[in-house]
């Protein structure tokens, strides 16, 4: 993966100039999240310098998920470097799970290409209602940047957070998360939800069919002639 | 003429000898592996099912002396992680082809034991063809678990259903050529261990081996007249003549006192249970003592207390979804619904347990329709339950009366409500569409062809009184 950098060196620190578009792609409870990273300007010899490091955090609600599983087959097929943090039981129901974090690792590089990353997300189960459709949201993801040398100060740092310097998680390193161009908020999911009036009637034929199909499999053997004859 | 061309050459193929069919089939589960691999490395949609990627990572957990319940997820038994091990050291595709062996060591073990039940039954009819009959059928069987496809893929994507269709088959067939009973009990008790579905053939198993199980049915009366005190050998004669006004007598009520007699045990049902006690007690102390809780928990509790809200085949998915964590009647929530939901079930199996089981002749389809109705009536249904029914179907061919015009328009029913299924979970699941209630209307169809197809089999089923009219 390729990040595009560009500096804008004032007297105390640098300016990165970054642009992010997201666009979710696929319906239903599967869908995948794609970044567009841009650089609006580029100077190679300062990002080279620089040996800074960016990465995408997601801050994941319990309304959904990212597959551990499926983030290793796509570290194992290097689409993607990312880990995720905290604990992810895929089983549960929405008002049941905890929220997690995706760090995701852009490599650096000079190339001046857009980079493309492209995260996949799964809705969870909500509690059933009166049918129609529950919200997600899908928090605006987070830019973060760590320079190993401590000379670079870099701009717009809205915090400082302490995560996981690269794919092993028992390392971490202090990130400063910047802000960047975005045209682009929280987002508002649906997931299908089931709908409490189906219930007289589910409840009725479901147990009622399963009796049925009982009586009708103990007739069919008490009376077969073959058995019986 | 092209027709017959192609004819002869699937009969030519059929007929070839065993080893030949072992080798094809095993070279063409050796192509799906090497597929499987090479599928992996290129696409997002993985071949290998999701379960092997689980018992790998337990088995690494393993080698490096962790429990293997530290892979969440994982709610099999450790042995699993042990025979996977290699996968760690040696290749990752060490289990699929250790599945892939034992898929073939169960097409051979079905192949045993239906030639034996044919020639038992030969010889019990005095039928002189019964060598021929035995290895027709045997053969017949053992094709039909090698070149199925969904064996096929269950054991070539990872998944360790095989292996329970193993140690199934395997007490089934020690206990039909009298082995030891304690030993066809230890047997047992590892199986239930391995996979928990086992235990419901506890009660067949313990039932054929009664003092009243009986052959055919002229038998059945005979145990009957010795379960009331009666003295059987000078009365034969007379209980045959009676025999067909009996009948009707058995047909008018299911559950009968005398029935009870043949739950009180003799020494061999004793030793059946010993042999199921102590190696389902060894298993599950060692494993107790080397994982504690979370081993009791991951692979037996949570089995018992899953609830699965997510739609699925089964009858009860969306019953579950709309009451979970809803305060409904709290009657109609915490008795009623639990109760009618697993009463047929537990009725259904009581009585095949029973009936079938005490019938020497019909233990392997006892536990054959255990299964369905087992899987049917589960709370939760997946394509995998289904294998566990493959892999007892072949033992039963030679019982069951279906022209292949039945098989065909079965097989189509199926299909047909597998599919319509399909279409609802996929417009829910990939396309955010709200169609519970359509997926659940298709849940009930799937559950009446089911139960239409098992009433099927058992209206077809030749029992032991008659020989059967179907020409090989």
């Amino acid at each position: 993966m390729i990040v595009l950098i560009t500096y804008v060196q004032t007297k105390d620190c640098t300016d990165l100039n970054i642009a992010i578009y997201q666009k979710i792609e696929r319906l239903g409870f599967h869908r995948e999240i794609n970044w567009l990273i841009e650089p609006h300007y580029i100077d190679y010899e300062l990002w080279d310098e620089s040996s800074c490091q960016l990465a995408l955090m997601l801050d994941v609600l319990p309304e959904m998920y990212v597959d551990p599983d499926q983030i290793d087959d796509l570290r194992r097929l290097r689409k993607l470097n990312a880990i995720i943090n905290g604990d992810v039981n895929i089983e549960l129901p929405a008002h049941q799970a905890l929220k997690h974090k995706v760090y995701i690792y852009l490599n650096h590089s000079n190339s001046n290409d857009k980079l493309i990353v492209t995260l996949p997300i799964h809705l969870r189960y909500q509690k059933s209602h009166f049918g129609g459709f529950g919200k997600a949201y899908l928090n605006k993801v987070n830019l973060l940047v760590t320079c190993i040398k401590s000379t670079y100060n870099i701009c717009n740092t809205v915090t400082t957070i302490i995560g996981p310097k690269n794919l092993n998680e028992m390392e971490t390193a202090p990130w400063s998360n910047i802000s960047y161009i975005s045209d682009f908020d929280v987002v508002e999911l649906l997931v299908p939800i089931g709908d409490l009036n189906h219930y007289p009637l589910v409840a009725i034929v479901t147990c009622v069919l399963g009796c049925v199909g009982c009586i009708y499999l103990l007739s069919i053997i008490t009376n077969n002639k073959h058995l019986n004859n | 003429m092209k027709k017959n061309m192609h004819q002869t050459l699937l009969y030519k193929f059929i007929n070839r000898n065993t080893i030949t069919h072992l080798i094809c089939a095993s070279i063409i589960r050796l192509c799906l592996v090497l597929y499987g691999i090479l599928h992996d490395q290129s696409s997002d949609v993985q071949y290998t099912d999701i379960d092997y990627k689980v018992f790998t990572d337990a088995a690494r957990h393993v080698v490096e002396n962790n429990s293997p319940f530290n892979r969440k997820t994982f709610r099999y038994s450790p042995l699993i992680a042990y025979f996977l091990t290699p996968n760690i050291y040696l290749h990752p595709a060490f289990g699929k082809i250790f599945f892939c062996t034992v898929d073939i060591l169960v097409a051979c073990l079905i192949r045993k034991l239906v030639q034996h039940n044919v020639s038992e039954w030969c010889q019990y009819q005095s039928n002189k063809a019964g060598e021929e009959k035995a290895f027709f059928w045997g053969h017949r069987a053992m094709l039909l678990w090698l070149y199925n496809p969904m064996t096929l893929a269950i054991s070539t994507r990872g998944n360790s259903d095989s292996l329970a269709c193993f140690l199934v088959i395997s007490t089934a067939y020690c206990l039909q050529t009298k082995s030891n009973p304690f030993a066809v009990g230890l047997l047992h008790g590892f199986s239930v261990h391995f996979r928990l579905y086992p235990v419901i053939y506890s009660l067949t198993y313990y039932m054929y081996l009664s003092e009243f199980s009986y052959y055919i049915k002229v038998d059945h009366q005979v145990a009957r007249t010795i379960v009331s005190g009666k003295n059987l050998k000078n009365k034969q004669k007379h209980l045959l003549k009676k025999y067909s006004n009996q009948i009707e007598k058995t047909k008018t009520s299911i559950f009968r006192r005398e029935n009870l007699w043949y739950i009180i045990p003799n020494i061999n049902q004793l030793r059946f249970v010993f042999g199921s006690a102590v190696s389902l007690a060894v298993l599950t102390g060692l494993f107790y003592w080397l994982y504690g809780y979370q081993f009791l928990y991951e692979s037996l509790i949570y089995h018992f207390m899953r609830v699965d809200f997510k739609h699925n085949f089964s009858l009860y998915f969306y019953l579950q979804y709309l009451a979970a964590w809803i305060k409904f009647d709290y009657w109609a929530i915490t008795i009623w619904q639990p109760l009618l939901m697993n009463l047929p079930s537990l009725i259904l199996m009581l009585f095949l347990s029973i009936y079938f089981g005490l019938n020497r002749y019909c233990l392997n389809f006892a536990i054959l329709s255990e299964t369905v109705v087992f899987v049917i009536y589960n709370k939760v249904v997946t394509s995998q339950y289904f294998v566990w029914i493959m892999g007892l179907l072949p033992l039963c061919i030679w019982q069951i009366k279906f022209s292949p015009r039945m098989v065909v328009v079965f097989s189509v029913i199926w299909l047909i409500a597998q599919g319509a299924w399909l279409l609802p979970a996929y417009l829910l699941e990939f396309q955010g569409e709200n169609t519970y209630l359509y997926i659940w209307i298709q849940s009930v169809s799937l559950f009446c062809a089911h139960v239409g197809i098992l009433g099927r089999l058992v209206k077809n089923f030749i029992t032991t009184m008659h020989e059967s009219k179907r020409t090989d």
